[in-house]
């Protein structure tokens, strides 16, 4: 194909042709029975036998429609494109657009022979022109459902040629991490199996070729380009990457085994990404399975994106993540299936991350409260004392207050909204526990932690509507503020939290209650409702082992003085109040669990 | 042993025959196959093809006028003998 070209005047060929048919009329005429003409003779037959070949070619060539049919271009008005134009008519010759180039599906006939061609040719000598030529006829075909049939019938070397581009592609990266980058290689290869797996598509919707043999990178390079439904998808990528992450058959079998660039695990991974319902069955089925799933990809950024899209609360139920996300703290935390942690042996840089976004917004399911996932309180705890084993991943858990509060939002609406202040306090609580558990010493990360869990409050404020959000949401940051400037900063007792997670939770639901009834006290001065002599609310106990309790105690004993002789109602809303956290049944309940 | 005039009527026909291959079309058909008419790979080995074909005949006309001359003198030494044995 390269290098190959003919020009040429069509009458002049048909004269020639004609002189060439003359002229073999008069050989095939010469004739003698005289022995010593033998040789005339025969250079005269030697010389038919050309003229006849060249006589077919000229017939071939005269009728081919690529250039019989060839429009002369008229002459161009633009200066630089006349040149050549002028310098052709000065010539005789007159140029025509290149038929191969217009935008004309092919026949089927050439479809046959492209099909027959790729079979027989060595693909892997195909330049990029070449594959760019082919690529373009293979979008054409992938257009037409006639022409996908006679192409599909005729050809039958997907694996070569998939093979062929896919490791084009693989060297073309793996020089490109030498620094030699070979970019267009990349992107040509690219387009062809894009337009490969176009045509599969188009004559095999929803489904995809049977890869067993396949490279598994050439099988993912392909695969890739199917426009397959998540289940598919989540399957035919998990049984590629066990056969590639298991299956080698021997050291160095696997292309991307060893180059530089993505490897099929990366590939996939891309893939997977496309939809994120896959990416959620993908994960579930390797919830288990953890090597394969967080020992293949060269990526660990995609690896990361993929676990997190399929636990996100948007994508998978709470009853879903009970199993997923369980599944695989659980196998990082027994240790069984990863041998060594991925953080010790440096292959992941930022493993805690990862693990901080994961239980980021399923943080309503570790709390003490919560009952929906299949797993005992002890665990729970443990697991998210696990994750948060570092400083590292606390401030990350911290600094990701915005994942964190948007997945909680999505937790409580797909809960049905049944959650209640109480219950993020109980997280709140046991992340208390779990950082003084873990001594934190880093004042940022406290503070930090100190304003994640007033945010984490003050999620049920996503549910309400009409004017009372606003109000309440008000409320909420006025106590923070207020317990902020009365020193209430300060951790509860750092002994009783680490012996007890509901003291955690039972100390923030405390202070919240109390600094929203101090927030209200000042409100209703302001008002004129209550005079400025009025007796300041307790504040909470951190030495108490049930500072709900005693809070309400204390809470009670304050009211009748503070409010006697006032209207009712005054005393009703003080109620309300605190009840945002600090409900009467709530204190109840706290009493009936004191250690 | 072939008569003088045997011999002298094969060379005629032999130098007919050379006459005739030296006005074949076949001669002259490469003149049409220049770069005036097409260009390229093909159209090259075309010309060359051609090129050798015109030689090829050229020389078989040679050769037969070679070979006429040849019997010419055998007939002449022909004639020479059946004069001296008379």
């Amino acid at each position: 194909m390269a290098g190959t070209f003919l020009a040429y005047d069509s009458e002049r060929v048909r004269w020639l042709r004609a002189s060439m048919v003359d002229a073999l009329a008069e050989l095939r005429a010469v004739r003698t029975d005289e022995p010593l003409a033998a040789d005339a003779t025969l250079a005269a037959r030697s010389a038919a036998v050309t003229l006849e070949a060249w006589v077919a070619f000229t017939d071939r060539l005269l009728s081919c429609g690529v250039f019989t049919d060839a429009v002369p271009l008229p002459a161009p008005t633009d200066a630089a494109a006349a040149v050549p134009w002028l310098l052709a008519a000065d010539r005789g010759w007159q140029l025509a657009a290149d038929p191969m180039l217009l935008d004309r599906p092919p026949t089927v006939a050439e479809v046959e022979l492209l099909a027959g061609w790729l079979g027989s040719t060595d693909l892997e000598r195909l330049s990029r022109d070449d594959v760019a030529w082919l690529t373009a006829q293979l979008h054409a075909i992938a257009r037409s459902a006639a022409l996908t049939r006679t192409f599909v019938t005729h050809f039958d070397g997907w694996d070569d040629l998939v093979g062929a581009l896919a490791l084009s592609r693989v060297r073309a990266l793996d020089h490109a991490h030498l620094g030699i980058v070979d970019t267009p290689s990349t992107v040509t290869a690219d387009a062809g199996l894009a337009a490969l797996a176009a045509v599969w598509a188009r004559a095999n919707p929803g489904s995809a070729p049977d890869v067993d043999g396949w490279q598994p990178y050439a099988a993912a390079a392909f695969m890739r380009h199917l426009p397959l439904d998540a289940s598919s998808r989540a399957v035919l990528a998990g049984e590629l990457l066990v056969r590639w992450h298991r299956g080698e058959p021997s050291p160095g079998a696997w292309w991307d085994k060893g180059a530089g660039g993505p490897n099929t695990a990366d590939l996939l991974f891309e893939w997977l990404l496309d939809d994120a319902q896959a990416c959620a069955e993908f994960v579930a089925a390797f919830a288990t399975d953890l090597p394969v799933l967080l020992y293949s990809a060269a990526d660990t950024s995609l690896l990361h994106r993929v676990v997190l899209t399929g636990t996100d609360p948007s994508v998978i139920s709470i009853a879903e993540a009970g199993d997923t996300v369980l599944a695989i703290l659980r196998g990082i935390h027994q240790g069984d299936h990863l041998g060594v942690s991925p953080a010790a042996d440096g292959f992941d840089p930022d493993w805690t991350v990862l693990l901080g976004h994961l239980v980021a917004p399923w943080l309503l399911q570790f709390s003490p409260l919560a009952e929906t996932w299949p797993s005992s309180v002890t665990e729970r705890r443990d697991l998210l004392a696990m994750v948060l084993d570092d400083e590292d991943a606390l401030t990350r858990l911290v600094a990701a207050q915005r994942v964190t509060v948007e997945g909680l939002a999505a937790n409580l609406v797909a809960g049905g909204g049944a959650a209640s202040a109480a219950d993020l306090a109980a997280v709140v609580g046991l992340l208390g526990e779990v950082v003084a558990r873990e001594q934190i010493a880093d004042e940022e990360t406290r503070v930090g932690l100190w304003n994640l869990s007033w945010q984490l409050l003050a999620v049920p404020t996503m549910a309400i509507s009409g004017p009372a959000k606003p109000l309440t949401k008000h409320a909420l940051s006025a106590a923070k503020q207020w317990s902020e400037q009365h020193g209430w900063l300060g951790a509860p007792d750092p002994e009783l939290v680490a012996r007890d997670t509901e003291y955690a939770h039972a100390w923030l639901v405390t202070v919240g209650g109390a600094a929203m009834v101090a927030v209200g006290v000042e409100q209703m001065i302001t008002r004129g409702d209550l005079p400025p002599s009025t007796p300041p609310p307790p504040r909470p106990d951190p030495k108490d082992p049930a500072p709900q309790l005693a809070y309400e105690r204390a809470y009670r004993r304050w009211r009748r003085v503070a409010f006697a002789g006032r209207d009712e109602a005054l005393a009703v809303e003080i109620d309300g109040w605190k009840g945002y956290f600090l409900s009467t049944a709530e204190a109840g309940r706290a009493a009936t669990t004191l250690p | 042993m072939s008569s003088g005039h045997e011999l002298r009527v094969r060379a005629t026909a032999l130098r007919s025959l050379a006459s005739r291959l030296g006005r074949l079309r076949a001669l002259e058909v490469v003149r049409l196959a220049g770069p005036d008419t097409w260009v390229g790979p093909s159209p090259e080995a075309c010309r060359v093809e051609l090129l050798a074909v015109r030689r090829s005949l050229q020389r078989a006309g040679d050769d037969l006028r070679a070979t006429a001359h040849w019997l010419e003198r055998r007939a002449d030494e022909s004639d020479a003998a059946t004069l001296r044995r008379s």
